[in-house]
């Protein structure tokens, strides 16, 4: 089953791996704390970065920063009550409660022990689930490639957040954009005789563009106005390692919410923002005492946080064995795949099998780093939160720009980055959530392609016909019409969530 | 103190006069390959290489410059845009360049007459393969099986793709009902033959050159080489004209890749650079470099290299309806 797994060794004891993981749990850690630097923004910045580097080292920081990314969000939710990254939202309902009542450093300790077993919970099923999923996608033909590409896209309507049709017009903007180019059978489609674009629109430089470009206009607009780093800091106080007998308490919780994580993980495009919700939500429907959520409890802090972290590795799954991005943040990752030459697939596990289980080894190294690390050093993160936003915005802006130029050495790829990041920003102003964007440019394309090959497959018969002989497409059709059905049972629940809780954040998109 | 600055920065203005005045030997300065390829690619892959030996014999830095867009032209048109002074040149893939420019939906107006074609370098010859449990044993099984019914051949890339070509070739030659696959790359055309879902595929020596004696779950067995010669990387898989098919005697066909350069690169440049290939072809450790990479060395320089690229063009053009670019 792990074929080639003992060479991931070789690849992962060189220094290059170990640097690129090193940089990239403390990397991430700081890209997390920081309100407004999200893990997919730092992915999508660093992945031009990485070009030159051994694919192994390359792809484990990364991931690294994926992970620690998402668990240094918590150390700002807690200290000082603004989520690092939308992941950690949920954090602050009682992390910061808890900072108010003097034990801050119990619920850093609390977020790092959490996210912790939630990483090595994902990673774990990382490496059991990705190398027979692999397999069992050789069994794949274009016809389940089209159908499971159909079954993310439903998924964007469910994704949405607060608004249904906001995420539908999204989604459709992304479709378009993915229809740019060439055309499976060779027609180029959209280009308006603009050749630098008849490959289609890349999409580092959009992604570029919506998540870092737009970010960056937000926080300049917002110039002068209060931000989070004139907020009071927090004392820390506290003990970092949580008691034995409390933690003995919070592990059946932490395990179930890993479990939900990863879960939510493998499934297109839904992240770590709603992990977060739904692992604090199974926290309070499993609690005694339901009523002490809000007031700073231990429980509030490990939930989500086990449940976000879990996403993680969980979205690597189906992003390295079928191309599908589990995350947003995955489907950045899934463009610092390709840059290095690493496709998606079985392929993954056969030919570059050392590079894959190197990264996957390494992942699960990176979330016990992050451990330590933050065990060492999280409680002074909150300094990073301290960076002047007038410094940052500037470096982001110019990283954006040499971010999408570095990566095809195409200068059509910087226009593109400004008018995403131009269009990223109005959506953003507008509540239009810009993930199922990123999600319809992936999975658009994909369903295009598969159903050109599917219909040359199916040969004789039409395409239709075709779905129905074959058991797994008519499986993957029946989860497609389950799906379908999954926003309406969702605005049920969380209507019904709400009602209790407030207002679910402005979460809405994993970014 | 300041005197003396000013005095040695004259003296420095002078040796620059020197420097304009003596006409150096090319190459006196770094040289780029413009590859419109993305980094780890075979194109790259072979790009990289050739770099490396041009640099062992002309003696400067020569590096790969990786400029993707716009179906490659982007960096096709950085190449013919820049100066014949030879310190620019670029990579070029056939028959994927010809089928750029033939596609009319492209909007490309260029051909390949308008570079300096150097030398060809790479030479990847097409291959059939099929599951190993498949019912064709041989090319004329598939052949005899195709002439009854149509059969899917998945194909490393769309319409005018070499894989796409062979596929059309043998219909044309044999009377088959082939249809090639329209498969995006090699990796889908691969998974498309090995769940089973296709009859075969089309693609190339440098594809299978590894693995096809293996056993495991990627075990493939290879039914033809479409050369005039037996392969050194499949010395045992029978050439096209081995298989005893006789409308596809003579039938060759590949993947091709070389060095190119803008229309008016200065004469003498182009021999040097020839003579650097030439020094290179013969290097025992060029030789095993590109073997490892599955790469077959076939080098074919400037007339030669027309001479063979026009070729291809004519078998393209003969086919415009058949991809339906008219």
């Amino acid at each position: 089953m792990f074929e080639g797994i003992e060479l991931a060794f070789a690849r992962l004891f060189t220094w290059d791996a170990a640097l690129g993981l090193f940089i990239g749990v403390v990397g991430g850690m700081i890209i997390g704390a920081l309100p407004g630097l999200s893990a997919t923004m730092g992915i999508a910045l660093l992945i031009p970065i990485t070009y030159g580097m051994d694919p192994t080292a390359a792809i484990l920081m990364l991931a690294a920063i994926y992970t620690s990314a998402v668990y240094g969000g918590s150390i700002s939710a807690i200290l000082i009550h603004t989520p690092g990254t939308p992941s950690s939202a949920a954090t602050c309902l009682d992390g910061y409660p808890m900072t108010q009542k003097g034990e801050s450093l119990h619920a850093i300790g609390l977020s790092t022990t959490a996210s912790v077993i939630g990483g090595v919970i994902s990673s774990i099923a990382l490496l059991l689930i990705a190398p027979p999923l692999a397999r069992l996608s050789l069994k794949f033909g274009s016809a389940e490639y089209f159908l499971i590409a159909i079954f993310g896209l439903t998924l964007i309507a469910s994704l949405a957040g607060d608004s249904m049709i906001k995420g539908l017009l999204a989604g459709a903007f992304g479709l378009v954009c993915g229809l740019v180019g060439f055309s499976p059978d060779g027609y180029a489609r959209f280009t308006f005789g603009y050749i630098p674009i008849l490959g289609g629109i890349q999409l580092i430089p959009a992604m570029i563009g919506l998540f870092s470009i737009s970010q960056v206009m937000i926080q300049a607009e917002e110039r002068g106005k209060t931000s989070s780093n004139e907020k009071v800091e927090a004392k820390i106080a506290g003990r970092f390692l949580p008691p034995a007998k409390e933690f003995v308490g919070l592990i059946p919780l932490i395990l179930e919410c890993s479990v939900v994580g990863v879960f939510i993980g493998i499934l297109p495009g839904a992240g770590g923002d709603i992990a977060s919700w739904v692992g604090l939500n199974l926290a309070k429907n499993q609690s005694k005492h339901p009523e002490q959520f809000g007031t700073g409890i231990p429980a509030g802090v490990a939930a989500p946080e086990a449940a976000n972290n879990a996403v993680t590795g969980g979205a690597l799954i189906p992003l390295l064995t079928l191309g599908i991005p589990g995350s947003s943040t995955a489907a950045v990752l899934l463009g610092g795949l390709t840059i290095h030459g690493l496709q998606p697939g079985f392929e993954l596990f056969t030919k570059h099998a050392d590079i894959t289980y190197a990264v996957i080894i390494g992942f699960l190294c990176a979330n016990i780093l992050m451990g330590l690390v933050g065990w060492a050093v999280g409680k002074y993160l909150t300094k990073v939160s301290k960076v002047p936003i007038p410094l940052l915005i500037p470096c982001i802006a110019m990283l954006s720009i040499l971010g999408s130029y570095a990566a095809s050495r195409n200068i059509a790829d910087v226009y593109i980055a400004v008018i995403f990041g131009l269009i990223g920003f109005f959506m953003r102003k507008y509540g239009v959530p810009v993930a199922p964007i990123v999600l319809a440019m992936i999975l658009g394309p994909m369903a295009d392609s598969h159903m050109y090959q599917g219909i040359i497959q199916a040969n004789t018969i039409s395409f239709v016909q075709y779905l129905f002989t074959r058991p797994l497409s008519i499986f993957f059709m029946v989860l497609i019409i389950l799906a379908l059905f999954a926003p309406l049972l969702s605005k049920v629940i969380s209507k019904a969530y709400q009602k209790k809780n407030g207002k679910m954040a402005d979460a809405a998109e994993d970014i | 103190m300041k005197k003396l600055v000013a005095i040695a920065l004259v003296l420095l203005m002078a040796l620059g006069l020197v420097a304009c005045g003596s006409k150096k030997e090319w190459p006196d300065g770094d040289i780029v390959i413009v590859c419109p390829f993305k980094a780890g690619g075979a194109m790259d892959q072979s790009a990289r290489l050739t770099a490396e030996y041009l640099k062992k014999y002309l003696g400067v830095e020569v590096t790969v410059d990786n400029i993707e867009g716009g179906n490659n032209w982007v960096g096709y048109e950085k190449v013919l845009t820049a100066k014949g002074d030879g310190y620019l040149l670029g990579f070029a893939n056939y028959p994927g360049q010809i089928g750029g420019y033939l596609n009319p939906s492209g909007g490309i107006k260029r051909t390949y007459r308008d570079f300096t074609n150097i030398a060809d370098i790479v030479h990847d010859p097409g291959i059939i393969v099929v599951r190993p449990d498949s019912p064709y044993q041989t090319l004329a099984d598939l052949i005899e099986a195709g002439k009854k019914e149509p059969l899917v051949i998945s194909t490393g890339g769309g319409a005018g793709s070499d894989d796409d070509v062979l596929v059309r070739l043998l219909n044309q030659k044999c009377g088959t009902q082939f249809k090639p696959g329209g498969n995006p790359g090699d990796a889908d055309a691969k998974t498309a033959m090995l769940g089973g879902n296709v009859a075969a595929q089309a693609c190339n020596v440098s594809n299978y050159f590894g693995t096809y004696k293996s056993t495991g779950d990627d075990a493939v067995r290879v039914l033809a080489v479409f050369d005039s010669k037996k392969n050194d990387l499949m010395p045992d898989i029978p050439t096209i004209d081995e298989c005893g098919i006789a409308e596809l005697k003579g039938l060759y066909s590949s993947s091709d890749r070389g060095l190119v350069a803008c229309k008016d690169l200065d004469k003498d440049v182009l021999n040097k650079i020839v003579e650097a290939l030439k020094k290179a072809e013969k290097d025992p450790d060029f030789i095993k470099a590109a073997a490892d990479k599955g790469m077959g060395i076939n080098m074919l320089y400037t007339d030669k290299f027309d001479e063979f690229i026009n070729g291809v063009e004519t078998t393209m053009k003969g086919m415009l309806k058949d991809f339906g670019w008219e």
